[in-house]
């Protein structure tokens, strides 16, 4: 028996990029002001193991509901992030499965800078970590990021450049995977969308993946690199985003060692949608 | 009145067939089949001796060797004077030190990095070329969808560049090329052969941009470009290179000193899908120069397949398969507490070749030869990607579409006395029902598996090849893969009573003129 699995391997890296004709591009929150989220995403995997293809999709629908908590002299804000439903529908060699779970409430107090950048993410309650719903939900909150800003007037086709590196684990996959994420942002001025005039930013850049360590008994290895390409709308006043679309392409290369030596290659493909609307 | 005579007669041989055969197994053979039998088998095949039989290896021969001695015991024929279906293994690497990839463009060389830039796929060539450089779209020459990317386009002694996949492949509803699903045109081992059967000297590959926005350079991924320290090699089946050329794929800076962006190559793909019209051209002023050095060593393993002909004069060139793959992990990296590495695959899957030589042996003995011809298959490599099943169905000895069923057993022999699982139940539902109907005769009782197996055996190649087959297995345990699969823990009993099944199965397969549809995944 050659019990190949399908290795899940996260698939979101939601990096909401960092960001007229010419604008201050520096984020200007609200406090106490509250915005529901709503983020879709379906991820295409395949993997080829000894030449047999298998395929996958996974699904994502979550909400969630972030609020301004607080506002500091120097720009600093802190946003808290209320991760409340889920439902992740998988079809996996042909097998689906749907995991739905409601008011979860996974609550996630993250400080930014005044450009958006994270100086520090914390989840406020753990409580339930150990139920997979629970584990997923944290997950999507903290890949879920504001846009990095360049924090002073840019002109429309201005660029800059972010630079993350995060480490993750899954209850699915729970070898720690570093992801590099360079981001080049470029501004492409106002644009209207159903009579309402935004910000638009666009954003693309490479993304590296590692691991090591042990699965099933044997040494794993695994490196990927991938690219990003997405665009945000963001609101004129405050500079948070409205709407966010991104494609993420991934191939990684799984490299198993021991008695059963394997090299397995995998494409990810993963298309994210998130809007952001302001509860009044 | 003359019509309906001509119906009966036509119907006629096909009810002569099923009156004439029984199909019910001869007791005789049944009888044959015993705890004491496959006791032995298992005993030899999982000893200390053949140290789990990993494959390739000197005890994987021998295994087969004994294989192919009991079954010319049992009276089992071989195919033209042979048991063994010999398969080319090899452990081939890339000796980095020799692959260059150039690209000169409007007189400037720019010299790619291994792995980054350009990675050689496994079925390369391995030369260094230098040519021209050509755009030739998909790389697809498909007369039915009246699609040719060479047509106007002449690469001989050139460098072409094609991208993966086939032309529409995100119409649900395409017409051609088969929509989502792929033909076997965006098989790139297709696609090199198709370069070099029109004269081109190499082949670039790119992921098609309009479906992805990752364009890595992955190509193979060779232990030399990964593996740190002393990894065991990686075997596969080492054919004859597809026309020999350099093949390389490359990664999103070679496009974009190519085309000026993936943009561009994004804009000519969307193009093609919708025109349906190759726009092959040569690359102006563009020249690719590409090395490629391929160290390959040669393990010869093979496959172990016996018959029994059948004996109706029209169903004897129809054949049934009964299968299991013979090959198991080797020997451990670490030991367990009792300083045992060797991981004996007594379950996984010398039950399930006891049980395979136990049914040949029962045919043999049964006293009566079956309608239809019926083969004896134990594939070697199952471990490493069933390898030896599927170079079978990719190298048959007789014709696939003349293969009316395949049963295959692996992990036959633990988990209590009576438990088995069918696996593949849901795309196989004739030959399940078959399966399922003749269970308790065998004292045998069937539960369903939560997880869904159908790719991790045998069977899958000959489904893949639109045969019907079907696993039995006995399902999972804690000593799977590990030091712990040892003999002493094989409930013979199982092993007979599957055994048992099979062959009652077998038999009325054989000696029917039923046909057995699938359903696709």
């Amino acid at each position: 028996m050659n019990a190949k699995k399908l290795f899940i391997i996260p698939a979101l890296f939601i990096a909401f990029g960092a960001l007229g004709q010419e604008a201050n591009l520096t984020v200007k929150p609200v406090v106490k002001k509250k915005y529901d989220l709503n983020l879709n995403s379906l991820t295409d995997v395949t993997q080829t193991m000894a030449g047999m293809e298998m395929k996958a999709s996974i699904a994502y629908t979550a909400k969630a509901v972030m609020e301004i908590e607080e506002v500091n002299s120097n720009g600093n804000f802190t946003v808290l992030s209320t991760w409340k439903d889920i439902e992740v529908t998988s079809s996996v060699m042909g097998k689906d499965t749907t995991l739905h779970a409601e008011n979860m409430n996974v609550t996630i107090k993250t400080i930014y800078d005044k450009s958006g950048k994270i100086i520090k993410s914390d989840r406020m309650n753990t409580s339930g970590s150990t139920d997979p719903a629970v584990a997923m939900i944290e997950q999507l909150g903290r890949n879920v990021k504001l846009p990095v800003l360049p924090a002073k007037t840019t002109k429309k086709g201005d660029t800059w450049q972010s630079y993350t590196n995060d480490t993750i684990q899954t209850m699915e996959f729970p070898m720690a995977m570093i992801i590099d994420v360079e981001d080049e942002y470029s501004f492409a001025g106002s644009v209207t969308e159903n009579g309402v005039e935004y910000y638009r930013i666009n954003k693309a850049g490479p993304t590296r993946v590692s691991a090591e360590g042990k699965q099933e008994g044997m040494d794993m290895h695994i490196e990927g690199t991938g690219m990003n390409e997405s665009y945000l709308l963001l609101d004129k006043a405050t500079l948070l985003p409205v709407k966010i679309e991104e494609k993420t392409g991934m191939d990684m290369s799984i490299i198993m060692s021991g008695p059963q030596s394997m090299a397995i290659p995998m494409t990810q493909n993963t298309v994210t949608k998130i809007k952001f609307s302001e509860v009044k | 009145m003359k019509r309906i005579f001509s119906l009966l007669l036509l119907l006629l041989p096909c009810l002569f067939v099923n009156c004439l055969h029984s199909q019910e197994a001869p007791s005789k053979g049944l009888q044959q089949i015993s705890e004491p039998l496959v006791k032995e088998f298992i005993g030899f095949l999982a000893s200390d001796e053949m140290r789990g039989r990993p494959a390739p290896s000197a005890e994987a021969d021998r295994s087969a060797e004994y294989i192919a001695m009991k079954l010319k015991d049992f009276g089992i024929k071989p195919i033209d004077g042979s048991y063994f279906q010999p398969i080319p293994f090899c452990a081939a690497d890339l000796n980095i030190e020799n692959c260059r990839f150039v690209l000169t463009k409007s007189g400037t060389n720019r010299e790619f990095a291994l792995k980054e830039n350009f990675t050689p796929l496994f079925n390369t060539g391995n030369n260094r070329v230098r040519g021209e450089l050509v755009f030739a779209g998909y790389g697809i020459t498909a007369p039915e969808y009246n699609y040719d990317d060479y047509k106007d386009i002449e690469v001989s002694g050139k460098i072409v560049l094609v991208m993966k996949q086939e032309p529409r492949k995100s119409d649900t509803i395409s017409t051609v090329f088969n929509g989502k699903k792929d033909t076997e045109y965006s098989d790139i081992t297709y696609k090199i052969r198709n370069a070099a059967e029109h004269g081109a000297a190499g082949l670039l590959l790119v992921t098609d941009p309009l479906h992805n926005v990752a364009i890595t350079a992955q190509g193979y991924l060779w232990n030399s470009l990964y593996m740190k320290g002393g990894a065991n090699p990686v075997y596969n089946v080492c054919e004859e290179e597809d026309g020999n050329i350099p093949a390389v794929q490359v990664n999103r800076d070679v496009i974009n000193e190519i085309f000026g962006s993936v943009d561009s190559l994004r804009t000519l793909q969307r193009n093609i899908d919708e025109n349906l019209h190759p726009a092959s051209f040569v690359v102006p002023e563009a020249w690719v120069d590409i090395a490629i050095s391929v160290d390959k060593k040669e393990f010869p393993s093979g496959n172990v397949i016996g018959w029994l002909k059948g004996s109706d004069p029209q169903l004897k060139d129809e054949f049934i398969i009964i299968g299991a793959h013979y090959d198991h992990i080797g020997i451990s990296p670490k030991p367990n507490h009792l300083n045992d590495s060797i991981m004996n695959g007594a379950d996984d899957n010398a039950s399930g070749t006891a049980a395979v030589m136990a049914v040949a042996k029962a045919f043999a003995a049964s006293g009566k030869k079956p309608a239809r011809s019926v083969l004896f298959m134990l594939f070697t490599a199952e471990e490493r990607g069933l390898i030896g099943s599927d170079y079978y169905t990719k190298n048959p000895l007789f014709p696939l579409e003349k293969t009316v069923a395949m049963i295959n057993m692996d992990m036959v022999g633990r988990n209590g006395n009576d438990t088995a699982y069918v696996i593949g139940q849901q795309y196989n539902p004739g030959l399940a029902a078959l399966i399922n109907a003749a269970i308790p005769e065998t004292g045998l009782k069937k539960e369903e598996m939560a997880m869904d197996l159908y790719r991790s055996s045998d069977y899958y190649p000959f489904y893949k090849k639109g045969i019907s087959a079907i696993g039995l297995t006995s399902g999972l345990h804690s000593d799977y893969h590990g030091v712990g699969d040892n003999p002493d823990k094989i409930n013979h009993l199982k092993v007979q009573k599957i055994a048992q099944l099979v062959y009652k199965v077998a038999w009325q397969i054989a000696n029917t003129n039923n046909y057995y549809t699938i359903i696709e995944q």
